[in-house]
């Protein structure tokens, strides 16, 4: 109690003073539509839905093109909800903006914001809407004054992609304490408070998913302080590693690590046409020149690729993004020119409107590998090859015009008899 | 007779190797080959001309299987082409007209001995077996 006093007292002669957390979290809402609204300042304000399709990779952008993925506050009060079959936006919205998904630039802001709070934190680790900051030694840097901090926060972080900030011991309280905090300001949570603040909250913001919660109220158990009384054997019995973990954070122990993601090296290219690329061949060639300048960038010297990342602007103002991983490395032009050219080849493999702008970047870059054969090795290894071929065109074409000789009577003396062809099996 | 039990060819059914293919022979009064033409799929001659044969290099017969509704006799002709090159044929003496009596193969009773036309569909080219193909 007497810590506690002072503590307070401290407090109150310094509000602004270093508190006792290790992390903080920038929560975005609805990213894609608040990028969307840098990109259109008119939209502020207005009500946005953000229709699904699309690719995923953390840009928001996966789920069903007819329906919502997500929406704004405003369309949020006329009845709109994720889920929700677009036709049915206009009926209970007018006013309602449908927002096509735009990977590119979403995943182009969340880059450019990474970039920028690494100057606040060099240890920042996204996850989904929300940025974690590990606070951990910052507070010389910030001469113990936490204003400073959430001003560094709001520099690097537009005031348009509305973000809230919460600071607390752990990651999972600080992301909960963001999305308590008001527009401006921050919400801190100590690390002997956690607890208080946690219990009376709806159990909705657990870590878990919407059939658990759903258990839980059908249980009667709506605040996260009901399910921080139960025992913990019974809830972990009931709910698994979710629910251990959602049973120890409502008792305060929120110890998760942060995970920081650095910059990938990687190799890009660029190409804007004069004229959008409006056909296969044409995207094919710009494809094939973005290789050779990306194979000439000089992080790819003596360094080959598995994963390769095309990204498109397209004329209709949304974008397109496809990532693929290679089984082979990718190690020089001519083979990337044909593993690109399979990959456009496939269905949906090219962008669904002209392309303004092409991006490509090398990703997984690693040491060249040398290809020669084991000598003991080499055929049960292009055997297992040709079985993956197999598997492939089985897949592709419904039958696998391949074989293998077989001896089938090795002893007879007519020759049609001693072999046969067996068709590879998938 | 005792039928043949393999079951129809179907797409995922086995299926022959190194079979024998027809190809047109110009045989001797004797029966021997003195010059070949192979055919192809589409049944035409595949090779511009004849070959002329240069060598007979080994000849045997094959009896077997006399116990099924169709028996297999073969008279084996390996030869050396003009051109160097190395081709397994035979003829089938279980296809009819052409079929012997003799075990040399030799024409039965009073066959034509001059006759030296081409034969098709008795004559077939046997490609040697993949024995450097293992499963």
């Amino acid at each position: 109690m007497t810590w506690r006093m002072a503590h307070t007292a401290c407090r109150a002669v310094r509000p602004s003073s270093w508190p006792d957390v290790r992390v903080a979290c920038v929560w975005l809402p609805a990213l894609p539509l608040r990028v969307a609204v840098l990109r259109r300042p008119e939209w502020d304000g207005r009500p946005l839905v953000l229709a699904g399709g699309g690719t995923s990779g953390g840009t928001g952008t996966a789920g069903d093109p007819r329906s919502v993925l997500f929406c704004s506050p405003e369309a949020a009060r006329d009845g709109v909800r994720p889920g929700l079959p677009l036709r049915e936006v206009r009926a209970l919205c007018p006013d309602a903006i449908i927002v096509r998904p735009d990977p590119v630039r979403v995943a182009a802001a969340r880059d450019a914001l990474l970039d920028r709070l690494r100057r606040v934190s060099p240890s920042v680790e996204p996850a989904d809407e929300d940025l974690f900051l590990d606070l951990r030694g910052l507070a010389g840097v910030y001469h113990d004054d936490v204003d400073r901090l959430e001003r560094a926060i709001r520099v690097a972080v537009p005031a348009a992609l509305h973000p809230q900030v919460g600071l607390a011991h752990g990651k999972a309280t600080a992301a909960i304490a963001a999305r308590r905090a008001p527009p401006v300001g921050r919400t801190i949570i100590r690390a002997g408070e956690s607890v208080a603040f946690l219990a009376p909250l709806s159990a909705r913001y657990l870590p878990l998913t919407p059939e658990e919660i759903g258990w839980l109220e059908r249980l009667g158990l709506r605040t996260i302080g009901d399910l921080a009384r139960l025992p913990f054997s019974a809830v972990q019995a009931q709910l698994g590693t979710p629910g251990a973990y959602a049973w120890r954070l409502a008792h305060g122990h929120d110890d998760a690590p942060i995970v920081p993601r650095f910059r990938e090296r990687s190799a890009r290219a660029r190409f804007r046409p004069d004229d959008p690329l409006a056909s296969v061949d044409a995207i094919g060639a710009a494809v094939d020149r973005l290789v050779g300048a990306a194979f000439a960038a000089p992080t790819l010297a003596g360094h080959a690729a598995r994963r390769a990342r095309l990204r498109a602007l397209l004329t209709d103002g949304t974008s397109w993004e496809q990532t693929w991983t290679f089984k082979d490395a990718l190690a020089n032009p001519a083979v990337a020119r044909r593993a690109l050219g399979a990959k456009l080849a496939l269905p949906n493999g090219l962008p669904p409107a002209p392309v303004e702008e092409l991006a490509l970047e090398l990703l997984d870059l690693g040491g060249e590998t040398a290809r020669q054969p084991g000598l003991l090795t080499a055929r049960a290894r292009q055997l297992g090859q040709i079985v993956e071929v197999a598997r492939h065109l089985a897949a592709r074409y419904g039958h696998v015009p391949l074989y293998r000789a077989v001896e089938v009577e090795p002893w007879s003396r007519i020759p049609e008899r001693r072999w046969a062809l067996a068709p590879i099996e998938s | 007779m005792v039928p043949d039990p393999r079951a129809p060819l179907g797409p995922r059914a086995h299926r022959v190797l190194n079979g024998p293919t027809p190809i047109l022979v110009d045989a001797d009064a004797a029966g021997r080959p003195r010059a070949v033409r192979r055919i192809g799929r589409d049944g035409r001659a595949d090779w511009p001309a004849p070959r002329r044969v240069e060598r007979v290099r080994d000849r045997w017969r094959i009896d077997d299987e006399w116990w099924r509704e169709r028996p297999i006799a073969r008279l084996y002709y390996a030869l050396l082409l003009e051109d160097g090159t190395f081709l397994t044929v035979y003829r089938d003496l279980a296809a009819g007209d052409l079929a012997p009596d003799d075990p040399d193969g030799q024409p039965a009773g009073d066959a034509p001995a001059a006759d030296s036309r081409p034969t098709e569909g008795a004559w077939f080219e046997q490609r040697e077996p993949a024995t450097t193909l293992s499963s």
